[in-house]
């Protein structure tokens, strides 16, 4: 296992060892009814960061934040990923000089594309970086839709845990595409009612997102409303003033099988315990790498 | 510009025709999927029973009508991952479709089925479905490679993002708008969700500061119930204002249609009607809607008068003057407008 860690502040670096605490911050009294920890996890030790954001262009780091990151990261010996988002051909331009500026001074440096497009721009402009394909490109079964529950769908049925487990990253035509494209990684959430923890068998390396997996997300964001004028709530902001940074909600209702919080423009659930448990096992046995994206979330 | 029209049945067929469909589109429930996979998994995204042609035979009967009348025939292959086996199923499919059955297009998002479609060189056109997030140049150029000439944009693409797309794009590529019906809050395209979560995205549920004992709490504690409100509000303009109708029976739902004039001057190739699903009787009223305004944009009306007949035809001034119906809202082009 390879353990990686999602941070949005140089000072959260001072907090790496932290990360079996921290996710006691989730699992811990507040959410014991569905998901106490019988123990502490063994992760090891954390050897790479992740900085900026998969879901919302506007929570990347500005150029000096990304500056202190990567320089803190390097003097501390830890390997550094980029996340990207969906971008558009205005937020694009935008972004270059993030690109140009660890082209230049971490030309090593993993980015993980979540666009098609983005992918495209980096292999032509950036040929230097090691790209990953990110967890937003692959896909899960989805429909049928609005079932009260998930046993309609998976039913006594042969076969049903081909439905809930595969996703897009699994076929051997993607594999074999990406491959050609000189794309090395996939990354990945665990599916909220997959049955098997194992990692795909796989032409490319893979990352699991813990503790959370995303359900959704999308442009018109609910919490970025909380600071706009009426006028302007759901339209996908050109400029937001982030209220998402200053901490997520839990989602409650008794209707909800899993504990569901959202963070900015992203809705998650977090995995039961027993399957981060295995997770974790599996991983350790395959050296997958895992993303701890507790800090990322949780920025306190 | 043409209308890209849902169909569900070939008694639908002759009503759509009359009404002034340019474009159809449909999925078909095919009894080895059926057999295979059952109501456990939806071969295009909609239910299999009631919102795609029940037979091949049928298939066969629709695409002769609608080709002795000139008009296209597009197939739903658009589930954004095809399990296991049953992407070796829908290729077969395609190639069946392709080859035997005259389809003119296939509408897909599953990259794996892209890229196998692609391979195999089919003599029928490949369109992205919206599922297949299309927010760039760059992806236009991606998906370009993969064979496709026609893009169905998203959703929460704003009106100033599709003018530069459409307009910056080379001639090889055309693309298709939402032109009414059924929006959400969240992009379909990124969605993982069965809804078998729970509902969230119908907001059946509480929001609490995750920390209560932080400076957190004070931020978010301010107004969320009326924050919970307000996205409650666009919700329910987002699904169709509660699957209503105006009082002369048109459909209340989100749409475009103020922006036609914008969309014929930059070049979209064709509106897209929601609604596989929907009744024979919303589906006529639904084109009769968009038929409306495209007329108007065909005889080269001015911007400002479609957007004066689409205001008119809604006869809804206070659903459309709060926003939350409007496909592709875009404070900038609001605001000239």
């Amino acid at each position: 296992m390879h353990l990686a860690c999602h941070i949005r502040h140089a000072s959260q670096l001072d907090r790496l060892a932290e990360i079996p605490d921290h996710m006691q911050t989730f699992y811990g009294a507040d959410g014991s009814a569905r998901a106490h920890p019988k123990g502490t996890l063994s992760i090891g030790p954390c050897t790479r960061i992740y900085v900026g954001d998969e879901f919302c262009v506007a929570r990347m780091p500005t150029l000096p934040t990304l500056k202190r990151l990567a320089e803190s990261a390097s003097a501390m010996g830890l390997a550094l990923t980029l996340l990207t988002p969906v971008m558009t051909d205005v937020d694009i331009p935008r972004m270059v000089p993030l690109f140009d500026y660890l082209n230049m001074c971490h030309p090593d440096v993993d980015v993980v594309f979540n666009d098609w497009g983005v992918m495209g721009l980096l292999n032509s402009n950036f040929p230097a970086f090691k790209l990953s394909a990110g967890r937003l490109l692959n896909k899960g079964f989805k429909d049928p839709r609005l079932q009260p529950e998930a046993s309609r769908i998976a039913g006594p049925q042969a076969g049903a845990d081909a439905l809930l487990s595969g996703s897009t990253f699994d076929g051997q035509w993607i594999q074999e595409h990406l491959a050609a494209l000189d794309i090395h990684r996939c990354e990945q959430d665990l599916l909220p009612y997959c049955s098997d923890t194992a990692v795909n068998d796989s032409l490319l390396e893979t990352a699991v997102y813990f503790p959370f997996g995303y359900i959704t997300t999308g442009r018109t964001c609910w919490v970025a409303s909380f600071d706009q004028p009426a006028g302007e709530h759901f339209i996908p902001p050109a400029h937001c003033s982030r209220p998402c940074c200053q901490g997520m909600l839990e989602l409650k209702s008794e209707k909800f099988s899993f504990r569901i919080f959202q963070s900015g423009n992203t809705i998650f659930y977090l995995y039961p315990w027993q399957t981060l448990e295995r997770l974790i096992e599996t991983a350790a046995k395959e050296s997958t790498r895992l993303i701890y994206q507790g800090f990322g979330l949780d920025e306190s | 510009m043409k209308i890209t029209t849902p169909v569900s049945s070939v008694e639908e067929v002759e009503m759509l025709l009359a009404n002034g469909a340019d474009e159809l589109y449909c999925g078909v429930n095919t009894q080895q999927w059926a057999e295979s996979l059952g109501a456990r998994c939806w071969m295009n995204r909609r239910d299999p029973s009631s919102a795609n042609l029940q037979s091949e035979s049928d298939l066969v009967a629709l695409v002769k009508q609608a080709h002795d009348n000139d008009v296209p025939v597009y197939i739903t292959l658009n589930a954004p991952f095809y399990p296991g086996e049953s992407l070796d199923y829908v290729v077969a499919l395609a190639e069946k479709l392709a080859f035997d059955l005259s389809v003119d297009a296939l509408i897909v998002s599953d990259v794996n089925l892209l890229i196998r479609l692609y391979r195999k060189a089919l003599p029928v056109n490949l369109h992205l479905s919206s599922l297949g997030s299309c927010f760039n140049s760059h992806t236009v150029d991606f998906y370009r490679q993969l064979g496709v000439s026609r893009i169905i944009l998203p959703r929460q693409l704003k009106l100033s993002e599709i003018r530069h797309l459409v307009t910056g794009s080379a001639p090889d590529m055309v693309f298709e708008v939402f032109a009414l019906n059924d929006g959400c809050v969240y992009e379909e395209g990124f969605c993982q969700t069965t809804h078998t979560m729970g509902p969230f995205c119908m907001t059946d549920w509480h929001p609490v500061p995750f920390r209560k004992d932080s400076d957190q709490s004070r931020i978010f504690a301010v107004d969320l119930a009326t924050q919970v409100k307000n996205l409650h509000r666009y919700g329910w303009y987002q699904n169709n204002c509660g699957s209503s109708y105006q009082k002369d029976g048109l459909p209340n739902g989100p749409c475009s249609l103020c922006w036609f004039g914008h969309f014929r001057d930059w070049g979209v190739h064709a509106v897209k009607i929601v609604g596989r699903e929907a009744s024979f009787y919303r589906k006529m009223r639904s084109l009769q809607m968009v038929r409306a305004v495209v007329d108007e944009a065909h005889k080269g009306a001015d911007t400002a008068a479609i957007q004066s007949l689409a205001r008119s035809i809604r006869a809804t001034p206070a659903y459309c003057q709060q926003g939350y119906m409007c496909y592709f809202r875009d404070e900038t082009i609001l605001e000239s407008a």
